[in-house]
């Protein structure tokens, strides 16, 4: 019974991760076309902005949801305004300039921290169901993830914003017809995709010791994640999460981590031979 | 031996809820030129793409020349020495227009003939001027026109064509008309169009199409003179 | 046309041989070997992103596979011919299946992307964890992260101690790459290759002429895999090691670069681009004031936004507006200029 409770927290926490990671990435996908192969180097970014916060005596909790998010955004919307923005529409050129922006950053990153490791304690603190050892901070970030996925759904759906993000994504020319801008638009968007990768970042740094190469251990995974989802924001990167979750979580109790990864990546490739458009591409066309 | 060469039956084609083909028996004899007409949405370019195995019809069955070629990929009902023109101008746009048409010929007759049936080719279309230039900065006709020389130079018994005039000025059109029954005289040819015109000027035997199914089949004036015909192309329900 | 082409491959040829002989008086041939190495690596990817229009972002997959393939049936075998061989052989059939998968599968752009990289890290996590001694295939122990060192190099066929090394191995590597890029070009100017440049232009029409796009694709795919599986080849026999770096995202990321710095859709800009971007690297590996990755980041930014088509094509396209310049001149000066559509 406990173990059960115990197997099941750990899908939950792998799924939870691969949303987190995925999300921002997943918003700029669905939303604007583009895939920013430099997000993992933002979530790095979130990681570094976070840990250095809490090194200058900023709360944890502020440091990771708050700094981390709106330093990366930042760093989005630069990005976006002196490279993105020439490049819409051109699906393989941004894919090649933001990978050239993800080596950029981890240079940079490099030159400034250095390449040694650096972390900071979580926050939460264990406790135990039945005869195991829980960490709490999985929990959390279970937690973050869920409220990221309702939060991204109510933007897109309850707000003006959200209408007018989504309508210009499906009609760039009727939506600045209508007087909006969709050079605007994008700009937001992408600060959005940036700042979530900057949370992610942010959320995850206490679990790990940040190096300057981080980043290109999840921007795979995510990537795998948002392609396979498809072209829905919310539904891709659910059911994308689901099921790598699922598999790489199974796998890693059943052999080792490494093959759970590997087992991951093979589902991933066997997905795409049977649905070349990903999951929504085939089951939730045309859904958010 | 029969000399029908192209035959569907039952033929049917959805896409989710929507009925596009709907149960379409069409039988086609050798040597005939046959216009397939319709408003916009009749099914008409849907019934075309099955023809040609761009779609893979929902059900029934096509025949062509005594092969069941249900099913079957593009390039192996091209194989069948079927010259197919797709309703946007498909060409290489990156490649000059001998190229083009040499591909094409290369595939039918190897490397030996391919020089000369390309030259063919690109003389009956009266493409001589322009057979150097890169087709990718050709105007709209002059696509048009390379693309049924890429069409013609593999020698085809029988050609699919869907809207060759579409877009062209009226003396492009003439001159389509002309390319066309040239091609009649001994090829057989199917011609999805939309333009009343035109086919007025090539058409033997009509097939109209409404709603996705056929609605009538019959020579030109019969056609033309009909009230149903008139009534769908104008929207009338009957 | 065709002339002209087979005139710069000679060009080509000819220039290249002169480097290959005044090269070594400007750097060491140990470098210089590198350098060669990666402009066919580079050449691989060229041919079927630029001819064939197939991004591929595991292009290390086959590299890396050639060169362990090589380092394997090296310690087996103890004689160099024989794995040097497989070492192009195995990627190339891997390549095809690989490829025959996604192209039967009708998978396109990103897709594609995502299958290769996946493949690429499926091999690096999968070498990386076969530090255990149950890991072992014949003879050779595939070492994990530490990678197999210590196998047979190429040696001079038949003759496993008259080892190929230092200044005879970058003779080898150079004559290679000059065969392999004549092959390519002679492939690429073949019905094959056109049909496959035809495809790249425009799959449907191809298909509706009666070619298997699919089958056409997968071929040039393999062709590709083998000669990247010939690059990790030589790789093999210069590093003397084989590790799971091979495989890696950053070498990955480095083909592409090189690619697009040089110029897609030649066969000269990859290569090019390989050198000049390798050779500084390396350089850049001598000073540590900046890191070299964000140079390369910069780079590859920057080429994107500003010259889309890459180094190679932009100067061949300058250079030929310079050159028809006066012609185009000269009559207007005699007077009113004919309507002339064949320029």
């Amino acid at each position: 019974m406990d173990l059960a409770a115990v197997v099941i927290l750990d899908i939950l926490y792998s799924v939870a991760v691969l949303v987190l990671i995925s999300a921002g990435l997943a918003v700029v996908f669905g939303m604007m076309r583009v895939i920013n192969l430099a997000h993992g180097e933002f979530m790095m970014l979130g990681g570094y902005a976070t840990i250095v916060s809490v090194n200058a005596g900023i709360n944890v909790w502020i440091a990771m949801l708050v700094v981390a998010p709106l330093v990366v955004g930042a760093i989005g919307l630069v990005v976006e305004r002196l490279v993105i923005r020439f490049l819409y529409g051109r699906l393989v050129d941004t894919m090649l300039a933001t990978w050239g922006l993800s080596l950029f950053f981890i240079g940079a990153a490099s030159m400034v921290f250095g390449n040694t490791t650096t972390g900071i304690s979580t926050p939460v603190a264990g406790f135990t169901l039945g005869a195991y050892q829980i960490n709490g901070y999985n929990f959390f970030i279970i937690v973050v993830a869920a409220a990221l996925l309702v939060a991204i759904y109510a933007v897109l759906r309850g707000t003006r914003i959200g209408l007018v993000a989504r309508g210009t994504m499906q009609r760039p020319d009727m939506a600045s017809a209508l007087g909006y801008s969709a050079d605007r638009v994008y700009m937001t968007t992408f600060f959005a995709g940036s700042a979530l990768a900057g949370l992610a970042g942010g959320v995850m740094a206490p679990l790990v010791g940040l190096v300057p190469t981080w980043g290109t251990a999840y921007i795979a995974k995510a990537f795998i994640t948002v392609i396979s989802g498809g072209a829905s924001v919310i539904v891709g990167l659910l059911s994308g999460s689901v099921l790598f979750g699922l598999v790489s979580q199974v796998f890693t109790i059943l052999f080792t981590p490494v093959v759970g990864e590997v087992a991951l990546l093979v589902a991933a490739v066997i997905l795409l031979r049977l649905l070349p458009e990903g999951i929504t591409g085939r089951f939730f066309r045309g859904r958010l | 031996m029969s000399d029908v060469v192209l035959e569907t039956r039952g033929l049917s084609m959805r896409f989710g809820g929507v009925t596009a083909v709907d149960n379409v028996d069409f039988r086609l004899r050798r040597n005939e030129l046959r216009c397939l007409i319709g408003p916009n949405g009749a099914g008409k370019t849907t019934f075309f793409r099955c023809l040609t195995g761009i779609l893979k019809p929902t059900s029934g069955e096509i025949h062509i020349d005594g092969h069941d070629t249900t099913g079957w990929d593009p390039h192996w009902i091209a194989r069948l020495g079927i010259g197919i023109k797709t309703q946007v101008p498909s060409v290489m746009d990156g490649l000059s227009v001998r190229e083009n048409i040499w591909l094409s010929a290369y595939r039918v007759a190897g490397s030996r003939d391919a020089g000369r049936l390309a030259a063919e080719a690109i003389d009956r279309l009266d493409l001589g001027t322009l057979a150097g230039a890169t087709v990718g900065r050709l105007a709209h006709g002059e696509r048009q026109r390379v693309e049924l020389g890429i069409v013609m130079a593999a020698r085809p018994w029988l050609v699919l064509l869907d809207e060759p005039a579409a877009g062209m000025t009226g003396e492009e059109v003439e001159r389509m008309a002309e390319i066309i029954r040239e091609i009649n005289r001994d090829a057989t040819v199917v011609i999805v169009e939309h333009d009343m015109q035109f086919i007025r000027s090539i058409a033997q035997q009509i097939t109209v199409f409404s709603q996705g199914a056929v609605l009538m089949e019959d020579g030109v004036d019969a056609v033309m003179s009909d009230s149903r015909v008139r009534d769908v192309y104008l929207g009338r329900k009957g | 046309m065709a002339g002209s082409q087979a005139s710069g491959t000679l060009w080509v040829l000819l220039i290249g041989l002169v480097v290959m002989f005044v090269a070594p008086l400007a750097l060491e041939t140990y470098t210089l070997t590198l350098l060669v190495i990666y402009a066919m690596l580079a050449l691989s990817l060229g041919l079927i992103w630029g001819y064939g229009g197939i991004l591929c972002f595991g292009q290390t997959a086959f590299y890396g596979l050639g060169a362990y393939t090589y380092a394997i049936a090296a310690i087996n075998i103890g004689e160099s011919t024989v794995p040097a061989l497989l070492g192009i052989l195995v990627p190339a059939i891997f390549a095809a299946a690989l490829g025959a998968m996604m192209f039967y599968g009708r998978l396109s752009d990103v897709y594609l992307g995502v299958v290769t990289l996946v493949v690429t890290l499926i091999f690096f996590k999968f070498m990386n964890s076969t530090a255990g001694p149950e890991y072992q295939i014949g003879a050779a122990r595939l070492g994990g992260f530490n990678g197999i060192p210590g196998f047979q190099t190429l040696n001079v066929p038949g003759d496993p101690r008259a080892y190929i090394y230092d200044r005879s191995l970058y003779y080898v590597c150079f004559l290679a790459l000059l065969i392999v890029y004549v092959l390519v070009r002679l492939l690429l100017a073949s019905p094959f290759g056109r049909v496959a440049v035809a495809i790249r232009e425009n799959e449907r029409r191809v298909e509706l002429m009666g070619y298997d796009a699919r089958l056409q694709k997968t071929l040039l795919f393999s062709v590709s895999g083998a000669v990247a599986g010939l690059a990790g080849t030589l790789y093999a026999s210069w590093a003397e090691i084989v590790t799971p770096g091979m495989f890696s995202l950053g070498q990955s990321a480095e083909i592409i670069i090189w690619c697009i710095v040089g110029g897609l859709g030649t066969l000269v800009g990859p290569m090019l681009g390989a050198v000049l971007l390798g050779y500084l690297k390396f350089s850049l590996g001598q000073q540590s004031a900046i890191d070299n990755s964000m140079i390369l980041g910069l780079i590859l930014v920057i080429v994107v936004l500003a010259l889309p088509r890459g180094v190679v094509p932009s100067l061949a396209a300058l250079w030929a507006r310079r050159r028809r310049r006066p012609s185009i001149r000269a009559p207007r000066r005699r007077g009113r200029r004919p309507e002339a559509t064949d320029v």
